[in-house]
């Protein structure tokens, strides 16, 4: 065996790799469980990647088949369905951990030098995964598929000048129509999953292992201390146990309540002539869809929603604290707390209709108007922050007691 | 004229058609009724296009011209293959079957429906005479069964779904327990020569 | 917890083993659907029952049906090419087959029309080359069957494939079945064919 594997490395570096990036990375031992999220989020993109082919095979982007091609794949296609609801909740799978990884490097200040580019090249992750996702949700061809793809590409039109034919640059036709759906249908299977999803992941994982993993800590230790420890086996046997934990309860959706991510409207064949009483985006989409709506100006709330995404990639130079780990940063934890409920309050208000009345007696419109408000107002303050914080515990290169091991 | 009287009366009693009465139950019987029952009833203007049947292996089309149907109603009468799924989750959207089917009375001659009139958020106007006489003295029975079809039709997958489930989940659930006592035990190592 | 490091390590090779064990298994079980996700659909499997109206053939006639997009021959033979096939010894053929494991009523032959040797659709001539008997006659590269889809000689390896079929009535003729398989795999005896349904 290790004559052949010699064989091997003599002419391609795989052994040399796998200890790189896989067996050998330094990886520090006081990782909690929050990281662990971003191989989640891998897996899942496996998970589409693969489901996304087999679908692929029986999938028929043409207006006049293309929800009936769904239902063939549902009744006739042996185990479709599975293939389906892998996919349709797989989805769900991949947003869930992204946000959840977002925010802990939100909170452990992930995105601070040396990691910046990280963080970034992790934003146009989160941005194509965005634009797969709502491409995706055309392809089935049923009345919010179609009336959220209105909904969105109007606000191309927002842009000044030669919005209305931008508009209908992207569509390809005048409204939503066959042009409209082959090219998502193209996009979606090809360019965006596997050379600019894949190679940003790529990309990711290259400048990942180039800096190091972040820590609870925030604190920068040496790669040959005894802080870190080897991925392989320690992380490769933490990353294994939690994806099957997550895997399972991802199964049980699939398996038992199949219908929760999907919209009931969407089981009716898109109808360009009535729009549904409430047009309502995918779950992952609610706070930014909120964030739009909250802002009476059409203009004003598509720049407000492009903000809201845009203003991350500033973070790292608008949170200018030196200390990376909110855990020592007592002002910091507070406005991070009101930023995490402010963002599933904004959900909220995303998915419920303008004029509904919340449950704290506001009109949806304006509690979006507040929350929203929030939203930046917690960029806005994180500049100010370190003239008056003071950290609890200036973080020094020992590892505190009581870390020692996740 | 008792008809009428009939007819009002259901209709002050509108608020008794709450979603629990619906009592759908999913019995291999019911949704066999169901089927007789929407071949009786419903095929004369709505196809089940996706349906698959012994009998039915690429659908079941209505039995009148769409495009009549139309002339004649105002508005296409629309294929029921996914109706129960495209009007709620689960059993809620067999329950709006239910409650459309067993919820219409008139004002001033004209047709009403309850369960309609909240879905749409409208008067209640539709298009749809009742399928099941209003007077019929099975109609809760009837509409529960062609409710339960519908479900099961919109469905398909629902059997091999539960019948596979539990074995996956059995098996998720010892993979996780196995790879977390190795997640265990490797860093246990860890912490005993750290120690030493 | 009173282990020592040896314990700690022999439960760890054991867990190492009996992890790699089940995620072997469920990875081989996870593969299952996308196998099966490949194979002919519940409606093109549907679609494998076919009823042929075979009223108007006359004795000598071939008719070809297109069956789950393959041809299908319908010979409706002759005395005469009963006769002919009968005195074609079954012990010299390559590919023996007597002439009732190649039909269910002699008057009829229903098979693939599709050869054995590289996949072209023979014709039906009265006369094989350089013979003096009816038969099947492959163009692309000369293979020659009787009018039993008998191997007689050039390039082909096995006797034309048979169909499931069974005879409703006079007139109707009912091809194939529902199950995937049965339809013609290296099926050359009739008695192997799964019974067709009417």
């Amino acid at each position: 065996m290790a004559r052949y594997l010699d064989w091997i490395d003599k002419r391609l570096p795989a052994s040399e790799f796998v200890q790189k990036h896989v067996t050998g990375y330094p990886t520090p031992k006081n990782l909690n469980y929050l990281w662990n999220f971003g191989s989640l989020l891998g897996t899942f993109f496996v998970i589409q990647v693969l489901t996304g082919v087999w679908l692929a095979m029986y999938y028929k982007p043409d207006t006049a088949l293309a929800f009936d091609s769904v239902q063939h794949i549902m009744r006739d296609v042996n185990y479709g369905w599975l293939m389906r609801y892998l996919h349709a909740i797989g989805a769900t799978g991949i947003f869930f951990s992204m946000y959840i990884h977002m925010a802990r490097g939100l909170y452990y200040g992930s995105f601070k030098s040396p990691r910046e580019l990280l963080w970034w090249i992790g934003l146009l992750i989160f941005l194509a995964f965005m634009a797969e996702a709502f491409m995706g949700y055309l392809l089935p061809w049923g009345q919010m598929s179609f009336w959220g793809a209105t909904v969105i590409t109007n606000l191309f039109s927002t842009v000044p000048i030669f919005g209305p034919e931008l508009t209908v640059w992207v569509r390809g036709d005048f409204a939503i129509g066959d042009a409209t759906l082959t090219r998502f249908y193209s996009f979606h299977t090809t360019i965006f999953p596997f050379a600019i999803i894949g190679l940003l992941v790529i990309m990711h994982l290259s400048a990942l292992h180039r800096v190091g993993s972040n820590n609870p800590n925030g604190i920068e230790y040496d790669k040959k201390g005894p802080a870190m420890v080897p991925f392989s086996p320690y992380f490769i046997t933490k990353d294994a146990w939690f994806i099957a934990l997550a895997l399972t309860i991802f199964f049980y959706f699939v398996f038992f309540w199949p219908d929760a991510f999907i919209e009931p409207v969407n089981n009716e064949p898109a109808n360009p002539l009535k729009t549904p009483l409430h047009i309502v985006p995918e779950w992952y989409f609610l706070p930014f869809y909120a964030i739009l709506r909250s802002i009476p100006d059409k203009l004003g709330g598509a720049i407000a929603m492009g903000g809201s995404i845009f203003i991350l990639f500033l973070l790292p130079y608008i949170d200018r604290s030196t200390v990376k780990s909110t855990r020592y940063r007592p002002v910091k934890k507070i406005l991070i707390w009101i930023f995490f409920i402010d963002f599933i309050a904004l959900g909220y208000v995303g998915m419920n209709a303008p004029d509904a009345v919340s449950f704290v007696g506001l009109k949806m419109a304006n509690l979006g108007v507040i929350l929203t408000i929030i939203y930046f107002l917690f960029f806005a303050l994180l500049p100010v922050l370190p003239y008056f914080e003071k950290p609890k515990l200036p973080p020094d290169k020992e590892l505190p007691k009581g870390d020692q091991l996740a | 004229m008792l008809k009428i009287i009939f007819l009002i009366l259901l209709a002050f009693a509108a608020p008794a058609f709450a979603k629990d009465d619906a009592e759908i139950k999913l019995t291999p019987e019911s949704i066999e009724r169901g089927r007789t029952l929407y071949t009786q009833y419903c095929v004369a203007c709505h196809g089940l296009k996706y349906y698959r049947g012994e009998d039915a292996k690429t659908g079941l089309p209505p039995a009148m011209d769409p495009q009549m149907a139309e002339a004649a109603f105002g508005v296409a009468p629309p294929d029921l293959s996914l109706m129960a799924s495209a009007r709620g989750r689960g059993i809620e959207g067999a329950t709006y079957i239910y409650r459309l089917l067993t919820s219409y009375y008139t004002v001033n001659g004209q047709i009403r429906n309850k369960a309609f009139a909240e879905e749409t958020k409208t008067d209640g106007a539709i298009a749809m005479p009742p399928p099941i006489p209003m007077d019929d003295p099975a109609l809760k029975e009837k509409a529960r069964d062609i409710s339960a079809f519908l479900l099961k039709v919109s469905d398909p997958s629902a059997d091999e779904r539960r019948g596979l489930g539990p074995w996956v989940m059995v098996y998720m659930i010892l993979l996780t327990g196995v790879l977390y006592l190795l997640n265990r035990y490797t860093w246990r190592e860890v912490k005993k020569k750290l120690k030493g | 917890m009173t282990e020592t490091e040896k314990e700690i390590v022999t439960r760890r090779k054991f867990l190492t083993g009996a992890a790699a064990l089940i995620g072997a298994v469920g990875a081989a079980f996870a593969a299952w659907p996308f196998i099966r996700a490949m194979s002919p659909t519940k409606d093109i499997l549907a679609a494998g029952v076919q009823e042929v109206d075979i009223s108007g053939l006359q004795p000598g006639q071939l008719k070809t049906v297109i069956w789950r997009k393959q041809p299908v021959f319908i010979l409706k033979r002759t005395p005469q090419m009963i006769e002919e096939a009968s005195s074609v010894k079954t012990s010299e053929l390559d590919d023996p087959a007597a002439p009732e494991e190649r039909v269910k009523e002699p008057e009829l032959f229903v098979s693939l029309g599709i050869c054995t040797h590289l996949g072209c659709i023979p014709k039906f001539v009265e006369k094989l080359p350089e013979s003096d008997v009816s038969g099947f006659y492959c163009p692309c590269h000369g293979g020659k069957y009787d009018n039993l889809g008998r191997r007689l000689g050039g390039p082909p390896p096995e006797n034309l494939h048979l169909v499931p079929y069974k005879l409703a009535d006079q007139s109707r003729l009912i091809i194939g079945t529902a199950e995937f398989g049965g339809y013609g795999e290296n099926v050359r005896k009739i008695q192997d064919l799964p019974p067709v349904e009417v």
